[in-house]
């Protein structure tokens, strides 16, 4: 399979096999992990009735006030001892003997720990305290299988035989449905995060949503050609039609605002997760509506050269994010993004310099309600008894961030709906709603 | 001419085939309908030289599961590549081949016992899988290819039941053979965890060279029951025990039940009514599980033709019917991804829908109507144009039927009168008005308009015409 929108693919070699896990295109792989978005007839889209007049608010009704959460989804697997370094422990330096970072090599240590030195394009919104981390985060129970613990960890509830996505289930905890919630950018594969009942779209480029021949005389009378055949009736091929033709006129105020020059001087690296993100902006600026956007970020799965894989990785993720935050400006306010990744990495290096499949985690959060410019969690110590099997153990549930991201972005939503069997314990990086 | 097929026949070949081609329709008109499907079932008659070529193009798919991991491991060959040969492989064979039915339960199989490919512990021996438990009994009985898929190592180390031994029982393959494989979500935990003690004592050699082996000193022995099964499981080796209870499992009536319901929503519909599940159940059970006498008793059933268009072509189906019926003929695969076929796989993806990606132990969703998302129908809509087209940067390694062949024999003919032709021989449809009034617009001529030949269709009116009745509601059913 070809895919338009790899992302830096690092080192051909791969201790497990799974090198496909380095770039975008393993998405092609789990494409059944975006299944064929199992999407309803959504009521809410009739034809061309949905304009931009309904939609385009910035600031919806009720007291959600047009948040959008953005996960940015760290595949393979990030090393998050190496993007937030635990420099006090002498474990760390011990079990690795050539990739460990030096205190002095850190950005804004404190006295348990600092941020990998490529993170400096963020390094304001550190400072501006809109920039926070929490570490030891994953699921309950290790899972150190790509395949399996992405699937699990977009689910979200365990235990459950439905293939429902966590994003998917907040998306549906709104009072209205409407296609252009959630969204997937920069591949046309739903993630398992989004997938469910509720309707969500994946749109690799927004010119992917245009009807065939668009632009065109042809192309016009192909449109409303499409119009007559699918209009009328319950069949769901014709409400599928319909809802497609409706998507795609929506699309254009998406289309519209992605042709468009990014705003502030911002600068996307050109990488599948700046193009992306750069896409993520345009479609948040579109008012289109949207609440929650996926976005991928490849190239995590360190089986060898740890420290290149991270100066490159981190680079790349921090100043695509910078760049993100300076092109939406003012409606940054409005934007809180967290970051997610299947697991951690094992604590001693391997062989080839590099680090195998572990568990506890860090996770980053950005932006509109985040009490930044410090490190959240309970720091479980990195001590041969502290260790869960050779790795960082897990303190909080990765679900706990999410859902302290939900209670005070999205108070309308019930977080227990979202994420069932989990009670709430507040770990304190977001401001009260 | 694929459009002449009395609707019934029609009907049989939507439904268990990848798409009539005019081969397909001569060869049912022919022999006429049960005679045809008989030959199927039989899988008489030579395949075609192409078809024969087939694993020719993908050599590396007999590769040992230890050439698999080892090739992995250095980069030569990803275990995501090695699934993506095994999806061009079923891409090409349902292309080419004769045996239509055959490829339709090779389909259905894989989705039911179900490994996929690429996951991380299974994917050397993914190929195999297919090669040894699924395609020698895709028209055999069911009992025999459980017992060869439950006991390949693929399906060990999907359901990792290579860490099920008798000092630490594994559930997963045990739960699943139940709920999934055989009896349906009826059994008590009681029957899961003897299951599962019967189905110890299979290793693969994970840490070193993937080879499989049985390891009676890791097999649980003792009184095994489940459900109505019994067994005193004495010997250390068993192999022969597990064997008894796979095939009381099989021949179990909730099993019959489950089979049933899961063939006539593929073939029926997507809420297939009653009778016609029963009588299937019926036949399953009464022929000892015997696949083909199950699947006359669904083809027979007066239900099976009640349901003509209820069901969505699929994306991963949809990809392979548009290239039949627009007469594409693949010719290799070794420009890879950029050959036809990756293109196909590539554009089945981006509607959602690759067969053997989807994650879980249970397969694909076997009702239709879930993979009709707008963005798959705007997805199908393009599709459709491009592979209508005369050419295409789709179209590498691949022969494309000349317009002549395509179009009407005799002429002039109106534009109104292409289209029907067009609609009857792709969809085996006639072309409703909008349908026709939808063409000429956007060939900006009116509906009388005359062609004098098939030349005189221009490349561009011929991409419309035959795009636009794919991209009719009707070209979207079957």
């Amino acid at each position: 399979m070809t895919d338009t929108t790899s992302s830096g693919s690092l080192s051909p070699v791969d201790a497990c096999g799974c090198d496909d896990y380095r770039g975008l295109s393993r998405r092609g792989l789990l494409a059944g992990a975006g299944a064929a978005g199992l999407a309803g007839v959504t009521t809410s889209m009739v034809g061309d009735v949905m304009t931009a007049a309904v939609y385009g608010a910035p600031a919806g009704p009720g007291a959600n006030a047009g948040n959008v959460l953005v996960v940015v989804s760290q595949r393979g697997g990030v090393d998050g001892l190496s993007m937030v370094v635990p420099h006090a422990e002498a474990t760390y330096y011990r079990e690795r003997p050539t990739t460990a970072l030096r205190k002095r090599q850190l950005l804004h240590a404190d006295s348990t720990f600092g941020l990998h030195p490529s993170f400096a394009p963020l390094s304001r919104m550190w400072r501006n305290d809109a920039f926070a981390a929490i570490h030891a985060v994953g699921m309950p129970i290790p899972n150190r299988s790509h395949f399996s613990a992405m699937e699990e960890i977009e689910d979200a509830d365990p235990g459950s035989r439905e293939r429902i996505g966590w994003l998917n289930r907040m998306i549906g905890a709104f009072a209205t449905e409407d296609v252009f919630r959630g969204v997937a950018v920069g591949t046309n594969v739903v993630p398992t995060s989004l997938v469910g009942p509720s309707d969500a779209v994946a749109i690799a480029s927004p010119s992917h949503l245009e009807t065939p021949f668009a632009g065109t005389p042809s192309g016009t009378a192909l449109r409303r050609g499409l119009r007559a055949m699918y209009e009328g009736g319950n069949h769901p091929v014709k409400q599928a039609g319909m809802n497609a033709l409706s998507l795609a006129h929506r699309g254009l105020q998406y289309s519209e605002s992605a042709a468009k020059t990014p705003r502030n001087g911002a600068k996307y690296p050109d990488s599948g997760l700046g193009r992306s993100l750069r896409d993520a902006a345009a479609l948040i600026r579109s008012g289109v509506g949207v609440r929650a956007i996926a976005v991928d970020s490849g190239g995590w799965d360190h089986h060898l050269a740890l420290t290149s894989s991270m100066n490159q990785g981190v680079s790349d993720l921090a100043s695509s994010l910078a760049a993100f935050f300076t092109d939406l400006g003012p409606v940054g306010k409005r934007v809180t993004v967290v970051t997610l990744s299947e697991f951690g990495r094992r604590l001693n290096e391997n062989g080839a310099a590099g680090v195998d499949h572990g568990y506890g985690n860090a996770v980053l959060v950005l932006g509109a309600g985040v009490r930044g410019g410090r490190y959240y969690g309970r720091w479980p110590g990195l001590g041969t008894t502290k260790q869960v099997e050779g790795d960082l153990a897990v303190t909080t549930d990765y679900r706990n961030v999410m859902a302290e991201i939900l209670q005070t972005r999205f108070p309308s939503i019930d977080t227990s709906a979202v994420f069932p069997g989990v009670t709430y314990d507040r770990v304190g990086f977001m401001r009260r709603a | 001419m694929s459009g002449s097929l009395p609707p019934s026949t029609r009907h049989l070949l939507d439904r268990f085939s990848f798409g009539v081609t005019d081969e397909l329709a001569a060869d049912a008109r022919a022999r006429g309908a049960d005679r045809w499907f008989e030959s199927q079932l039989a899988r008489s008659g030579t395949e075609s030289l192409t078809a024969q070529l087939i694993p020719l193009w993908f050599p590396l798919l007999r590769n040992l599961p230890q050439v698999n991991w080892a090739t992995s491991i250095t980069g030569v060959r990803s275990a995501g590549t090695q699934g993506r040969e095994l999806v061009g492989y079923n891409f090409a064979r349902r292309i080419h081949s004769r045996h239509q039915v055959y490829e339709s339960m090779v389909d259905f199989w894989s989705n039911l016992l179900y490994v996929p490919i690429a996951e991380d512990r299974s994917f050397p021996y993914r190929a195999d899988f297919e090669f040894t438990a699924i395609r020698p009994h895709a028209l055999g009985t069911y009992r025999a290819m459980l017992k060869a898929a439950i006991k390949h190592p693929a399906m060990t180390l999907f359901l990792t039941n290579d860490l099920n031994h008798k000092g630490g029982i594994n559930e997963n393959l045990g739960r699943e053979l139940l709920e999934l494989h055989t009896v349906g979500r009826r059994y008590s935990e009681r029957d899961v965890l003897n299951a599962s003690r019967m189905l110890t004592g299979y290793t693969v050699d994970l840490s070193r060279d993937y080879n499989a082996a049985y390891d009676a000193n890791r097999h649980h022995t003792g009184t095994i029951k489940v459900l109505g099964f019994r067994h005193d499981n004495r010997a250390r080796d068993g192999r022969a025990a597990l064997d008894a209870m796979l095939d009381y499992l099989a021949r179990h009536p909730f099993t019959a039940r489950r089979i049933a319901e899961r063939l006539c929503t593929r073939f029926v519909s997507d809420d297939p009514p009653e009778p016609i599940v029963q009588a299937v159940a019926r036949a399953y059970r009464s022929s000892g599980t015997d696949i083909r006498a199950t699947l006359r008793a669904l083809v027979r059933h007066p239900g099976f033709q009640k349901s003509r268009g209820a069901k969505v072509w699929t994306p991963g189906d949809d990809v392979v019917r548009t290239a039949r019926v627009m007469g594409l003929q693949p010719q290799g695969a070794l420009l890879g991804d950029d050959a036809f076929i990756g293109r196909l796989i590539t554009t089945a993806r981006d509607m959602g829908h690759v067969p053997l990606t989807w994650p879980r132990p249970d397969g694909w969703p076997e009702t239709s109507s879930d993979y009709l998302s707008a963005t798959r129908v705007l997805r199908s809509w393009h599709h459709h144009y491009a592979l209508a087209a005369t050419r295409s940067d789709l179209f590498r390694n691949v022969i494309v039927a000349r317009k002549s062949t395509q179009l009407p024999t005799s002429w002039p003919r109106t534009l109104s009168e292409v289209v029907q032709h067009q609609s009857q021989r792709l969809i085996g449809r006639p072309a409703t008005r909008e349908l026709i009034a939808t063409v000429a617009s956007a060939v900006g001529r009116s509906t009388s308009h005359r062609y004098g030949s098939a030349a005189a269709v221009s490349d561009r009116d011929y991409q419309i015409i035959r795009g636009t009745v794919l991209n009719s509601p009707a070209g979207f059913v079957r």
